[in-house]
């Protein structure tokens, strides 16, 4: 099921009648309640996907009691391995394995050894390469003694398959999202207003500006070659708002709809394209994956080499990139893309000076003040982004360096053809976001907000009658492929 | 004890380059904004030079504040 | 949770209430039209309904097919009594239901449908295809198009007056910035054929596109084979023919595209499942030439257009007659 979609739109209100009004004497009965809709919610798609989900929920369930029960540091390990290898395997199997065999057979041919191309035609389970992360996580955590594996069956099953996030995210950790399925919810009002709120946004992000910008990237970088330097520029310029508003979109419509179930999920977005350099986009971008990277892959790495100095922290990085460049896909050019933001960080690695943010030890940062000096820094990383998108969006790497290589060597004019409409509502975007930084999203109005109410109910109404206005062809979330 | 915690103290002033970091047994690194993942290398690898010690990768990732770092640093001083 | 359900309700009735007003400014034209007595989808529909059984070939179609084919030419030159049924923006599934519709008043012994990709992809004006359905006199019919033919989509459309008419208030939003284009009065309907006299200019020449392939258009191929089939099932099952056809392009416009998917693709599934099939642009070109000047806009022939398509027609009936 897609979240803009008449089904969920059906689907919703049905589940949260039942979980606050009928289904709600016990956690129990919560929890179930709520794992059987996610079962349906993710049936939807493809009742054989589910068999896999159960399948990785039994094994971790079983793997988190027995490395907590085992004091023996070996069979701790081997515990380990079996979950992580189970669910790698599985992820590999079904994102890698034809990308696997196709680069296999590819670096063969190219010395010259001949090999038939082999591909099994699998369907990839969506959602795969967020639950695996999910889980693996429980697993680590226990046998890094930070978390208690659970013995309730239900609160666990229900926290891997939860439907807000199940399909792309956010990935919560055990530790923040388990505890809450170990207690029974309680019906709180600013929570679900405030979620209904960013739900209203995440919609409002997705329909109107990433639907509408996909058929002019899509035609840009399908006929790329055709294209003006200054257009093929434009063109990276709208995927780059086009894969924030899709994939920050769905991230707010699924922090609202658990909100809504009174279920707090930590950030995902924390308005990325306002950062003053990559090491701080990177803190605010996909903030779930990078800090799952960071705390099981980076960390683990970076320790293990640090006695190579700085170039030991730059092989970790940079191998964790490339990771993060596979995960988004099977293909090289995602590799690339990950690559490229590891290089990115050479300077931040290098330089003499610690390259941080405004020093202070106090919690409530000051990083969110900014000053005009910041802009030619807000802007350079945005466009360094961008040339990374290029290899992300590419349908292939010689496309992407024919690109490069057209926005190089021709002196860019004006774009032949321009997306007013999805400018505009870009900016609109934009521009609240900017007002609302300090926020936890676009939407958000605190208990003692200036705001008042008949505007921000004009605003609501408003953004609703955009939506259906101008809604335009029903596109999938670009990280659906994940 | 308040030994340690004033030699790490001026290890993170000086890896982090803050001179406004007073820590304590629960501090975390949530706390300090230059406490991210890339400069926690760096003071790890500073904490075993000063102290002259070696960690194994394990006892590090197990950390959780600057109380378990100090008492791992205890742990292997007092060997 | 009484403050939250509270709060929404009222949201909900505001917004409610926003499209009932919405509603209402867009629906009233049309009101107002059917009460005069011009409003073409009614008028049609009420020949269709009050002439039982008197119609030999009825044409199905987009507005591409109610600008070719003049039922006037036709009727004279084959001596029968032929009704275009041709809508705006009707599309595959509509014009199946349509016809579902049709066959309970009449019984041609023709059924003429006008073939071209936007008329299978997932783009719909709903407004327009719900103002032709809503005057089918069969509610089984119409709830049948709504659910079946568009699904869910269809059934949001249906209910919510924002979604039905958002293109009219993305149009009239637009003219506050730009200059409305003066709204062409459509007055000249004979037996729902449109006789244009607009001619195209060539500023609107130059600005021409080249015509449909797979890459420009999100032809859904099942649906249309789905929705073809049904057609060709019902129409047999009345003893009547299917004619297809693809109403000519201007000439300026067939230049420009290096391929021809679209006529491709008609030709071999329409070979495929033995049914006839002319491509006006090229039938009898010899004798039917067409210049742009044919044309009243891109892609809609003007009356002298559709002398020649009404006549490249007859000639295709007499041919499948002998």
């Amino acid at each position: 099921m897609l979240f803009n979609s008449f089904e969920f739109f059906i689907f919703l209100p049905i589940v949260f009648v039942l979980y606050w009004f009928v289904l709600n004497k016990n956690l129990s009965i919560q929890n179930i309640l709520l794992l059987v809709a996610s079962y349906v919610f993710y049936g939807w798609w493809d009742v054989r996907f589910l068999s896999l989900i159960m399948l990785s929920t039994i094994l971790d369930y079983y793997v988190g009691l027995k490395i907590h029960n085992t004091e023996e540091p070996k069979k701790r390990k081997h515990w380990l391995w079996l979950s992580m290898g189970f669910n790698l395997g599985l992820l590999c199997f079904f994102k890698y394995f034809n990308f696997f065999i196709d680069s296999w057979i590819t670096a063969f041919n190219s010395v010259g050894i001949e090999m038939d191309p082999f591909a099994l035609s699998i369907i990839l389970p969506v959602g795969i390469s967020f639950y695996t992360f999910q889980t693996m996580s429980y697993s680590l955590d226990i046998s890094k003694r930070r978390l208690e594996p659970t013995k309730d069956f239900v609160a666990f099953a229900t926290f891997v398959a939860f439907f807000p996030q199940l399909v792309a995210g956010p990935i919560e950790r055990a530790s923040n999202l388990l505890p809450q399925f170990l207690k029974r919810r309680k019906f709180d009002y600013y929570l679900a207003a405030d979620g209904l709120r960013q739900m209203l946004w995440g919609l409002f992000k997705k329909i109107i500006i990433a639907d509408n910008c996909a058929p002019y990237v899509n035609d840009i970088f399908a006929n790329y070659g055709s294209q003006s330097s200054g257009t093929l520029i434009l063109g990276v310029i709208v995927f780059a708002f086009q894969i924030y508003a899709d994939f920050s979109g769905y991230t707010d419509i699924a922090i609202g709809t658990a909100r809504l179930f009174g279920f707090d999920f930590k950030r995902n977005f924390n308005f990325p394209y306002f950062s003053r350099n990559i090491s701080e986009f990177w803190k605010k971008w996909h903030i779930s994956l990078s800090s799952w990277l960071n705390d099981y892959l980076f960390t683990p790495l970076a320790i293990e080499f640090r006695n190579y100095k700085k170039h030991g922290i730059f092989t970790a990085l940079f191998l964790t990139f490339l990771i993060s460049g596979l995960w988004h896909g099977a293909g090289w050019t995602f590799i690339i893309w990950g690559g490229l933001h590891g290089l990115y960080y050479i300077p931040v690695i290098y330089s003499k000076k610690r390259f941080t943010s405004i020093s202070t030890n106090k919690k409530t940062s000051k990083k969110e003040e900014y000053s005009l000096s910041d802009l030619p820094k807000i802007i350079l990383t945005f466009l360094m982004v961008c040339l990374t998108y290029i290899f992300f969006r590419a349908a292939s790497v010689a496309d992407a360096f024919g690109y490069i290589k057209i926005i190089f060597t021709e002196i860019p004019l004006w774009p032949s053809s321009v997306p007013y409409k999805s400018l505009f509502f870009i900016a609109v975007v934009m521009v609240t976001e900017w007002f609302q930084r300090g926020k936890e999203h676009g939407l958000q109005f605190n208990e003692d907000s200036k705001v008042p109410v008949y505007l921000r109910w004009t605003i609501y109404i408003l953004l609703l009658l955009t939506i259906l206005v101008f809604s335009g062809q029903q596109q999938e979330f670009i990280y659906f492929q994940f | 004890m308040n030994n340690y915690i004033t030699e790490f103290e001026t290890l993170f002033k000086d890896v982090l380059e803050n001179e406004d970091i007073v820590l304590t047994n629960e501090t975390t690194a949530t706390e300090i904004d230059e406490w991210d993942s890339i400069n926690h290398i760096y003071l790890v690898v500073e904490i075993e030079k000063h102290f002259k010690i070696k960690f194994s990768s394990s006892e590090i990732l197990q950390w959780q504040n600057v109380g378990e770092m100090i008492d791992s640093v205890k742990a292997k001083k007092e060997d | 949770m009484k403050k939250f359900l509270k709060k929404l309700g009222l949201l909900f009735l505001i917004f409610i209430a926003v499209n009932v007003v919405i509603n209402y400014v867009y629906e009233s034209s049309a009101n107002k039209a059917i009460e005069n007595k011009t409003h073409k989808n009614y008028l049609k529909w009420t020949d269709i309904h009050k002439n039982k059984n008197s119609y030999d070939l009825v044409v199905m179609g987009a507005s591409r097919a109610y600008y070719a084919f003049s039922p006037t030419i036709i009727d004279s030159s084959l001596n029968i009594n032929s009704y275009n049924m041709g809508t705006s923006a009707q599309d595959i599934v509509e014009s199946y239901y349509s016809l579902k519709e049709i066959f309970e008043y009449q019984n041609p012994k023709y059924v003429v449908l006008d073939l071209f990709f936007p008329l299978s992809d997932n783009v719909h004006d709903y407004s327009q295809i719900f103002s032709n359905a809503s005057f089918f006199n069969s509610n089984k019919t119409k709830l049948e198009l709504i659910t079946e033919g568009y699904g869910g989509s269809g059934v949001a459309n249906y209910l919510m007056p924002a979604l039905k008419f958002n293109n009219y208030i993305k149009q009239d939003l637009l003219g506050l910035f730009k200059e409305k284009e003066a709204i062409k009065s459509e007055t000249n309907w004979i037996k729902g054929h449109l006789h244009d006299t607009v001619t195209v200019t060539d500023k609107q020449i130059l600005k021409f596109e080249p015509t449909h392939n797979f890459e420009n258009t999100a032809f859904d191929k099942k649906r249309f084979e789905k929705y073809f089939n049904k057609i060709k099932r019902l129409v047999e099952a009345n003893n009547a023919k299917i004619i297809c056809v693809r109403v000519p392009y201007p000439p300026s416009r067939l230049l420009l595209s290096d391929t021809d998917d679209e006529n491709e693709y008609y030709s071999n599934f329409m070979s495929k499942v033995n049914i006839p099939y002319f491509d006006l642009n090229s039938y009898k070109s010899d004798k039917y030439k067409y210049k742009d000047q044919d044309f009243a806009d891109y892609h809609h022939p003007n009356y002298k257009g559709a002398e020649k398509a009404s006549m490249q027609l007859v000639e295709a009936i007499n041919k499948l007659n002998k």
